[in-house]
């Protein structure tokens, strides 16, 4: 472009901007700063809660902040511990995004520049807990199209997300970061309880702004792991509600996943037969919901933290089920 | 709303609407076989109140456009680009915005017996070109085309060129009809038609080229440029533009003022479209111009046979009726719900 | 959310060499919620005319019997069947009647005429007619098909290899929007016959 447009010049643009840029690249790292509470500049108006709030809602006339949405997540407590199923379809207004994640991060945390000092700590914790097996097993399943909607919070915690991709992402990032700092500074693992308060009250802070984990349109998160007290599973939104349960479903297909899974539930249930029951939940949920679809993700969460038990693709489990049930008919002729 | 659809697929269904409309056969067949003309406003209310529950009405095609026409030495230049578009989704990219008015060929032999007064030699021509709503330039041309051939039928004379400016410009604005209609109709469309047009034309008088707005109003010009590509098309009017030009001169003015438009407005692009009328004669050009060629696909996407996976037929398919009529299963499983409370047995 | 996306579906029409093919996926919903996964917007209107209406469900059923209606007395009138292209311009004329309080459809019109030359055209809802060289797409996945025509359809392909161009356009087109799929059809008319199938698809 540059080239074409000099051929009617007589002077020639130089860029300038490669000096400037010099002094930026040595970072400076501020401790208190980067410990501190995360802050978001708020738009300037008279008030900004209304203003974002026109931005973000969809029923909305000025309605431009399109995020992505539509889920089905579910998790429930049962002898074995927590089962965490979720579905892997994005949807910006009716078109599917299907994103291709190139590379699942080992631990949260090491996705900051600034946060590298926490890597060594974490790589010493992972070694000691041998859990190694685990990161080996991410990478398995790195080329398929997934969105990934169970955000691995720490080998004992896991966050689900429904609503807006980035605000979940974003804020159990940060959970992820202040579980860790908890843990060196106490020298324990975090409470399930805890760590989905401290969720709570960061996103409290910016209640009715338009964060996308909004419990009323079919917006949320679950916080599920493992602590000293045993299996737990939190609910919380971005409108401050923080629930303890033993079921809960969020998103757009939800009421079909409830469904299956109120049928299906026992406490009493077998791993297997858990597991298969988050599984068939969600395929259900995909089936009836547009915005949700694409593959099953399973999790088990139990004393040794939890274990990822693949993606299964609805597309194929469909016409599993289809002919198993048409196998179980034939029987009973 | 979910209510409000619900309702309406089932009395879709059970095919009886309300009892303003009976539903027996010697009234409908009265209904189609003597068809009203004109718009019909039956659907207005029910439309209103989707609208008023948040439910937005889509946009119709519309011609962001670039129409052009000027006057030469012995006739008229219409000139018009090819792109018609539905939001920012190109929807046709080879169009046809020049519209048939009134035919310039001798009147066939049938008429001449019929109307002796019809004079065969005495010609004309007049196209136009529309821009605005696809559906309202297509229509309004087609209709007045019909009007004028009925004009021309009981007059025995051939229309002017301002005969069928005064019959759009009175249908855009009044609709007052020349022609014998009944009802007359007094409805006031006064832009809600929204066909901006080019009228060219060639009669006794010689060339004339007019513009006419959605709301009616009109202007007689040597040169005349309309839509969104209408500034740029005008800039080259405005520089280049001289009286009493020669035809192929004239042509290529045409074909550089469409060009113009197509590579300066989103609106427009593709093809440029020429129609050059004169006293006996009538030339079309189809694509005179292709500024804008796509680039040629090198190779073949072609599937391998039996890429593609197959159901077996369904069971609860496509079903017969007696009378040979093939309906829709999912209507079927409404019927059955709402009338027997069979189960559905769709395979989902 | 428009009115046209409320219920979902699409249809997609493309010209082969002496054959033409349509096909429809089979989703009916309200808004994101799947209601049934056996509705189709294709209807015979000949035997080598097919007439597809996507956009809202009521619509599509009442315009397919009003047509229904309006073949028939063509046929009985007439004395011959309607050729594809006098349906396009009967189906235009009847959109175009309600100007003012519209059908939210956007039908698709795909047959042969009596020559055997293959005929394709869309309409906007108010029955502006683009009579398409190639393809014509229309639905909830109108842009999707359009980009998956644009890059498949080839000029004369013979009736077994439109099948599979038209089922994969379709295929792959629906399955990025969240309101169309649950199933597909395809019709491909040639001369002779018609060959009808379902596709095997994703359901979710």
């Amino acid at each position: 472009m540059d080239r074409f447009v000099a051929k009617y010049s007589a002077t020639l643009n130089h860029p300038v901007y490669e000096d400037e840029l010099l002094g930026l690249s040595v970072g400076k790292w501020d401790a208190a700063q980067d410990f501190a509470l995360p802050t978001f500049d708020v738009p300037a108006v008279h008030n900004p809660i209304e203003f974002l709030r026109a931005n973000t809602d969809e029923q909305s006339e000025d309605y431009c902040i399109k995020i992505q949405h539509g889920t089905t997540t579910l998790g429930f407590e049962f002898q074995g511990g927590v089962i965490i199923a979720v579905d892997s379809r994005a949807t910006t207004g009716n078109y599917i995004c299907k994103p291709i994640l190139l590379f699942r991060r080992v631990w949260c945390m090491i996705s900051s520049p600034t946060h590298l000092q926490c890597v060594h700590f974490h790589q010493s914790l992972f070694k000691s807990i041998s859990q190694l097996h685990r990161v080996h097993s991410y990478s398995i399943f790195t080329a398929s199209q997934t969105v990934k909607k169970v955000i691995e919070i720490n080998p004992y915690l896991l966050g689900t997300m429904a609503g807006g991709a980035a605000d979940c992402s974003y804020w159990e990032r940060e959970l992820g970061r202040r579980c860790r700092l908890y843990e060196l500074r106490n020298k324990e693992r975090i409470s399930v309880a805890a760590a989905s308060k401290l969720l709570a009250n960061m996103v409290y802070a910016y209640r009715g702004m338009g964060l996308s984990m909004v419990g009323s349109g079919g917006r949320g998160t679950m916080v599920a792991g493992w602590d000293k007290t045993g299996a737990n599973l939190f609910y919380v939104d971005s409108e401050g509600s923080r629930f303890k349960g033993q079921r809960f479903s969020v998103g757009s297909g939800s009421t079909y996943a409830y469904g299956v899974l109120d049928m299906g539930y026992d406490f009493d249930l077998s791993i297997l037969d858990a597991l298969e029951l988050g599984r068939r939940s969600i395929y259900h949920a995909t089936h009836r919901d547009a915005m949700s679809g694409g593959y099953v993700n399973l999790y088990h969460v139990n004393e040794d933290g939890w274990t990822y038990h693949g993606n299964h693709d609805v597309g194929v489990l469909h016409y599993e089920y289809q002919d198993l049930r048409a196998r179980e008919l034939q029987v009973e002729v | 709303m979910v209510h409000l659809i619900t309702r309406s697929i089932r009395a879709t269904s059970f095919a009886c609407p309300s009892s303003r409309n009976s539903t027996r056969l010697s009234t409908m067949a009265m209904k189609y076989s003597l068809p009203k003309s004109g718009f019909n406003f039956d659907n207005v209310q029910r439309n209103m109140a989707l609208e008023s529950k948040g439910i937005r009405p889509p946009k119709a095609t519309s011609t962001g456009t670039t129409i052009v026409g000027i006057i030469f030495k012995d006739g008229v230049v219409l000139g018009a680009d090819t792109r018609s578009t539905e939001g920012d989704t190109v929807a046709d990219k080879n169009c046809h915005k020049i519209h048939y008015l009134a035919p310039n060929m001798c009147v066939p032999l049938f008429y001449a017996h019929v109307f002796p007064h019809t004079q065969p030699d005495k010609r004309i021509s007049v196209y136009c070109c529309g821009a605005g709503t696809a559906a309202d330039t297509e229509f309004t041309t087609s209709l007045i085309s019909s009007q004028l051939e009925l004009h021309s039928l009981a007059t025995g004379r051939q229309p002017r060129v301002e005969t069928a400016l005064t019959m759009l410009k009175q249908m855009l604005f009044n609709r007052i009809p020349l022609t014998n209609v009944h009802p007359p109709p007094y409805l006031r469309y006064q832009g809600h038609i929204s066909a901006a047009l080019i009228l060219g034309g060639h009669d006794f008088n010689g060339p004339h080229l007019f513009n006419i707005h959605p709301a009616g109003s009109t202007s007689k010009l040597p040169y005349v440029t309309m839509g969104s590509g209408s500034l740029a098309a005008m800039a080259v009017f405005e520089s280049r533009w001289t009286s009493k030009m020669e035809r192929q001169e004239a042509i290529d003015l045409v074909k550089d003022a469409v060009e113009a438009g197509i590579l300066n407005d989103n609106g427009s692009g593709f093809n440029v479209d020429i129609t050059i009328i004169e006293k006996d004669n009538v030339e079309i050009l189809k694509s005179y111009a292709t500024p804008s060629q796509r680039g040629v696909k090198e190779q073949s996407y072609k599937f391998p046979k039996g890429t593609t996976g197959i159901r077996p037929q369904l069971r609860h398919g496509r079903r017969e009726r007696r009378d040979g009529h093939i309906i829709n299963p999912s209507r079927l499983f409404l019927c059955r719900t709402s009338w027997m409370g069979v189960d559905f047995v769709g395979v989902v | 959310m428009s009115i046209m996306d409320y219920n979902g579906g699409s249809v997609v029409a493309m010209v082969g060499k002496n054959c033409v093919a349509i096909a429809t996926d089979k989703r009916l919903g309200q808004q994101f919620s799947t209601i049934s996964t056996e509705f189709e917007k294709i209807f015979p209107a000949t035997d080598k005319t097919y007439l597809g209406l996507s956009g809202l469900a009521t619509d599509v059923q009442t315009l397919s019997e009003r047509f229904r209606f309006k073949i028939n007395m063509y046929k009985m009138r007439e004395e011959r069947q309607i050729e594809p292209k006098t349906l396009a311009h009967m189906v235009s004329s009847t959109l175009y009647e309600k100007r003012f309080g519209p059908y939210f459809v956007d039908p698709v019109i795909a047959g042969l005429d009596k020559n055997n030359a293959p005929f394709i055209c869309t309409m906007d809802l108010i029955g502006c007619i683009n009579f398409a060289e190639g393809f014509a797409v229309s639905g909830t996945s109108g842009p999707n098909l359009c980009g998956m025509c644009e890059s498949l359809w080839e000029p004369d392909l013979e009736p077994e290899d439109l099948f599979e161009t038209i089922s994969q356009a379709l295929m792959n087109a629906v399955d990025r929007d969240a309101l169309s799929g649950w199933g597909a059809t395809v019709y491909v008319v040639t001369p002779d016959s018609v060959i009808t199938r379902t596709l095997k698809t994703r359901q979710d």
